[in-house]
């Protein structure tokens, strides 16, 4: 199951991406995602694209790695494509199917948006592949120091992170264990109406749920007899410190924004 | 019940101690009163609901007693010691999957010594030396649920001794094991006990356990039914049987060897039947040799 997790999952290489300050990286993805927002034509695709690979390419991970990581997302961008292909009027009329009639600016806004999506996440991606887990939540919380002021817990809110992302695998092994019980009891889902399936499905959340609050009680146990209390000051394993690669990479996704700017405006 | 010689200061120190269930308050324990010195190896047994698990969470602060007082490194139990307290105290849990924080196991490790705000660099080095003891350097970028069970009880008990306490407690904490990874945990606990002199408390139903600890204290119904050294109290069958305990492994071999008519006396440890055996054919072929002298006399 764990191999199978995409996010929250470290690769170690040896890369100037991994020696990077969490902080960076995110700030950097904050940059990344307005530039997504602006993309609106192939040109800025092509950008946003070339841009993505060479990141990629830096972090001495195959790029199998980051095709697994979009893949549980292929439906929903599907949906996506097959919606603009649907609603979008605009350019020349292509084809007529059924009801519905594709035109090109269907096909150029939903090839987009796919695009769009796909960028985001591989580069998202790229996140959790570089940076290790501890140093991803400390990076969190350091953050969201400035929410301070308006009464939010950072260390908490990273805390709750790391111990959400901790517990994932470990839910979904359970999920999967309790799914293959009843199947061997003779559950089958094939065939059946869907109030039924509903119905069936529900008794395997309610020992998963079961489940995931025993194991909440057991590891506040543990956190409370480690010594964890709620809101104390806590030290960290890692010291974060802010390089000067980290301004320069930070500088570099400024340029894929400017970029697609530009590209907007003219 | 054996008389406790003071010899070491008490690492823990209960004195009528009664604590209820949260609503109906029906009593888990009941009027307890125990002293455990330093340095001691205790094993706590008994049948399941008889309290041992309770005992253990009063020991280490996280229930508070409802009647009399628990005293631990000579600080006495309440609200405002208990972050002290617990500072002196190590907790390994059952289920070796439910109590780890970090996603990996260094920053498991490292769970507790930020709770006590190490610097970062003291914290390193601790993990790499208790890593190295429990021989888990090479899982420290590993994560938890990619680890057996017996590698998950090492990382714990890692987590806890890199905390530096001087009482650790053990809440069946080999019970969800296979055999090889058991009997690696309780090499460790042993480890600790000889070698670096920890105060062990284990909560366990397994004889083998209970026979490496110094003294045991059986419990039923939320009382202390019997305490004394093991071999005291695991010789008796009805002792046993009260805390529904399996015989000895080497008690069972000594009663069926009796039983073919090989007079040897019980014992529980392979070396001990070793010796009475070597003792019993020693005297066999020596009574053989001067009967067939006799008989050629």
């Amino acid at each position: 199951m764990r191999t199978r997790m995409v996010f929250g999952r470290y690769i170690d290489r040896d890369s100037w991406i991994h020696r990077l300050d969490p902080r960076s990286k995110m700030t950097a993805m904050l940059l990344f995602m307005c530039a997504i927002f602006l993309t609106d034509s192939y040109a800025a695709v092509l950008v946003m694209l070339t841009f993505s690979l060479f990141m990629i390419k830096s972090t001495n991970i195959p790029l199998s790695y980051f095709a697994r990581a979009v893949k549980p997302l292929l439906f929903i961008i599907l949906f996506i494509v097959i919606f603009h292909l649907a609603f979008e009027r605009g350019g020349a009329r292509f084809i007529d199917v059924g009801p519905f009639a594709i035109y090109a600016g269907g096909l150029e806004k939903g090839l987009i948006s796919a695009a769009r999506m796909v960028i985001f996440v591989a580069l998202a991606a790229m996140i959790s592949f570089t940076t290790e887990p501890d140093r991803l939540t400390q990076g969190l919380g350091s953050m969201m120091k400035p929410l301070r002021a308006v009464g939010f817990h950072p260390e908490k809110a990273a805390l709750m992170v790391g111990i959400a992302l901790r517990f994932i695998p470990t839910i979904f092994e359970e999920a999967e264990r309790i799914w293959k019980a009843q199947l061997s009891r003779g559950l089958d889902l094939t065939g059946k109406p869907l109030k039924q399936r509903a119905r069936l499905i529900l008794s395997l959340m309610v020992p998963v749920m079961a489940g995931a609050f025993r194991r909440a009680i057991e590891l506040a146990d543990s956190m409370e007899a480690r010594g964890y209390r709620l809101g104390a000051p806590r030290s960290a394993i890692h010291t974060l410190s802010w390089k000067a690669r980290d301004t320069v990479f930070l500088l570099l996704f400024l340029v894929p924004l400017a970029s697609v700017v530009v590209i907007s405006i003219n | 019940m054996r008389d406790i010689k003071r010899v070491e200061p008490l690492a823990v120190l209960l004195s009528r101690v009664t604590i209820g269930l949260p609503f109906s308050g029906a009593p888990v324990l009941s009027d307890i009163s125990l002293e455990i010195p330093a340095g001691q190896w205790l094993g706590i047994t008994g049948m399941n609901g008889s309290g041992k698990s309770t005992l253990l969470r009063l020991i280490s602060g996280l229930l508070l007693a409802d009647e009399g007082s628990v005293t631990i490194n000579g600080l006495t139990l309440a609200e405002d010691t208990v972050w002290e307290i617990r500072k002196g105290i190590g907790f390994v849990f059952a289920s070796p999957d439910n109590q780890f924080v970090g996603q990996t196991v260094a920053e498991d490790i490292a769970f507790g010594m930020a709770n006590r705000c190490l610097e970062p660099e003291a914290i390193r080095s601790r993990i790499h030396q208790y890593a190295e003891l429990l021989s888990i350097t090479d899982l420290l970028g590993r994560h938890p649920s990619s680890l057996s069970g017996g590698q998950k009880q090492r990382v714990a008990i890692a987590s806890v001794l890199a905390m530096e306490p001087r009482i650790i407690l053990f809440d069946e904490a080999t019970s969800m094991l296979d055999e090889g990874s058991r009997r690696e945990v309780l090499g460790i606990m042993k480890q600790l006990h000889a070698v670096n002199r920890y105060t062990l408390i284990t909560v366990t139903h397994d004889t083998d356990e209970l026979l490496e600890a110094e003294r045991i204290i059986m419990l039923a119904d939320g009382s202390v039914i019997g305490d004394g050294s093991p071999e005291e109290l695991l010789i008796r069958d009805e002792w046993r049987s009260k805390c529904r305990l399996q015989t000895p492994y080497m008690l069972q071999l000594c009663r069926e060897l009796q039983r073919q008519g090989i007079g040897i006396s019980e014992r529980f440890t392979e070396e001990e039947v070793q010796k009475e055996l070597w003792a019993f054919i020693s005297k066999t072929s020596l009574t053989n040799t001067r009967m067939a002298s006799c008989s050629r006399g």
